[in-house]
């Protein structure tokens, strides 16, 4: 099926092309929602509201981008909300802890000495990189999260992100030296 | 010694920054599609509920604002009869007694 019929099919809430779209684009929406949340159990729960959002917005949508694109960028923007819904929850779990009233702060940054076992190793590893990650500006974030996503070129990038090639290459140029300088700090005061 | 920190502090960066890569690729839920149709019907029949309840609520008010207005008719209308039949009364009491505008104190 075309695309351009896929879209005038779901504009008009056709079941099947829908049931046919979930199938075709969950997979890709779970992955990359993943590469942001880090956590599998949420990252499914996002994709299930990127294809409601895609079923309840699709009549707007004007088709003026490949479906695809449009998909990820819900995908990218149900992300981004989620990780700083995410941050205000923990921002009010501090304060409750400063209060004196639960101690739940434990999950928010970083493991004190790398575990010598392999796989806490690489989960520390992970951690440590969402920490960093968690830093950087959202544009410099996206940028350099799609580009670690499977094949994703920097024009689909830009497109997603609606801004110029020239820009995405220079967002993720600016993401990495920050990681890395992020990263070298972490380093230089927990080895 | 400062040489060997530094080189472990480069590596460790690398090696942080390459778990990205490694990442395996998660498969979708089988019923997913299953858990959005639920999803679906539910917020269709919240909403379908919600609409209802707006809808009965604003006929509510629309009455409520109708019954309001009337009252205020029915007792403007009944004040001044009020005050008519009052003035009347004065008048009729003004002529019978022959009592001037200036004498009274109505």
């Amino acid at each position: 099926m075309e695309e351009l019929e896929i879209i005038k099919k779901l504009k008009n809430g056709d079941e099947d092309t829908f049931r046919m779209v979930v199938q075709r684009y969950s997979r890709m929406v779970l992955n990359c929602s993943y590469k942001f949340l880090r956590n599998k159990e949420s990252a499914e729960d996002l994709t299930q509201e990127v294809f409601l959002e895609v079923y309840e917005s699709v009549k707007t949508f004007r088709a003026d981008s490949k479906l695809s694109t449009w998909i990820y960028r819900i995908a990218v923007t149900k992300s981004l909300n989620h990780l700083k819904s995410m941050k205000r929850k923990k921002r009010f779990a501090v304060l409750v802890s400063i209060f004196g009233k639960d101690d739940s702060v434990k999950d928010i940054p970083l493991a004190d000495s790398i575990a010598p076992d392999k796989e806490l190793e690489n989960k520390d590893r992970a951690r440590i990189l969402a920490w960093a990650l968690d830093k950087l500006p959202d544009n410099q974030r996206v940028a350099f999260t799609l580009s670690k996503y499977d094949e994703m070129s920097y024009e689909e990038i830009s497109s997603i992100m609606k801004t110029s090639i020239s820009s995405v290459e220079s967002l993720i140029h600016r993401a990495k030296t920050n990681l890395k300088k992020k990263l070298y700090n972490y380093y230089k005061k927990h080895l | 010694m400062k040489n060997l920190k530094e080189n472990q502090i480069l590596g460790e960066v690398e090696k942080t920054l390459l778990s990205f890569d490694n990442d395996s690729v998660l498969e979708e839920n089988p019923f997913l599609y299953t858990r959005i149709k639920a999803e679906k019907d539910i917020r269709n029949s919240r909403s379908k509920k919600n609409f209802a309840l707006r809808f009965g609520f604003s006929q509510a008010l629309v009455l409520l604002i109708l019954l309001i207005n009337i009252v205020t008719v029915v007792y403007y209308y009944e004040r001044n009869a009020k005050q008519n039949m009052q003035d009347k009364l004065v008048l009729e009491l003004r002529h019978d007694f022959q009592i001037e505008q200036s004498q009274s104190s109505f």
